[in-house]
């Protein structure tokens, strides 16, 4: 898709957009496209869904500074509201669908306040930490700050995150089911 | 987020305040119980301000965000 294009489709849509960022080689997108059909299926006529090949879409990929796939845009109103990076799961996507129809904020996301003040402190700790002696612990201290800062968008974290909550259902008595 | 009750202000402040006590509590310029005190209280207004909720506020039902 050309970018004049794909802006035309997102002024034009009188309902909110979620477009996908895919390529036919891409585990995660395989994995999470019978959720992300069905998800779009029962939000038709409310949530837009629209498609795209990042390998044929390069400059769209530079334009909209997409690094990674999948990765998922939301629009309202022709303007980008969320940004979602990884493979989803169908109810995260369902959430996700519903929040940006609604109107409300990308469920389980940083804002970007939360994200800058959480970076911006990292910073000064470990700019403090370094200038008094260095001070182990206010490095430490700057490096779960600055964690905390990013972990949504940390492949690493994503990665392990359904395996250890997976673990942790797995282990939960039958008296929280 | 709704569990947060404390303002931007709020929050900007209490990390502020929260690394200047860290500072002087690790940095070796306070030493003694004063030191653990302000390691103590720094690291308590440092997380409550980069979480954004007070259970101080809560118990009190008080809260900085409107």
């Amino acid at each position: 898709m050309k970018l004049a294009e794909f802006q035309r489709t997102i002024k034009n849509s009188r309902i909110p957009v979620v477009v996908e960022f895919w390529a036919p080689w891409c585990a995660p997108c395989r994995l999470m496209n019978p959720a992300l059909k069905e998800v779009s299926g029962q939000f038709e006529g409310r949530v837009k869904l629209v498609k795209i090949n990042a390998d044929e879409s390069q400059e769209l990929l530079r334009t909209l500074k997409i690094m990674s796939i999948p990765t998922m845009l939301g629009y309202r109103g022709g303007e980008l509201v969320m940004r979602k990076v990884g493979g989803q799961s169908g109810p995260a996507l369902s959430k996700w669908f519903k929040a940006l129809e609604e109107g409300k904020p990308a469920p389980g996301g940083l804002r970007p306040f939360d994200r800058y003040l959480r970076g911006g402190t990292a910073l000064i700790l470990a700019a403090v930490g370094l200038s008094f002696g260095p001070s182990v612990w206010l490095l430490v201290l700057a490096g779960v700050v600055l964690f905390s800062a990013i972990y949504d968008r940390c492949p690493i974290y994503k990665a392990l995150a359904p395996r250890i909550k997976a673990l942790f259902n797995r282990q939960s008595p039958d008296i929280i089911k | 987020m709704k569990y947060m009750n404390e303002a931007g202000w709020d929050r900007i402040l209490r990390v502020l305040v929260g690394i200047v006590l860290l500072a002087l509590g690790f940095g070796g310029v306070t030493v003694g119980t004063l030191g653990l005190v302000f390691k103590i209280i720094g690291t308590l207004l440092l997380v409550t301000g980069l979480v954004g909720f007070c259970p101080v506020y809560y118990l009190l039902k008080f809260r900085t965000k409107k």
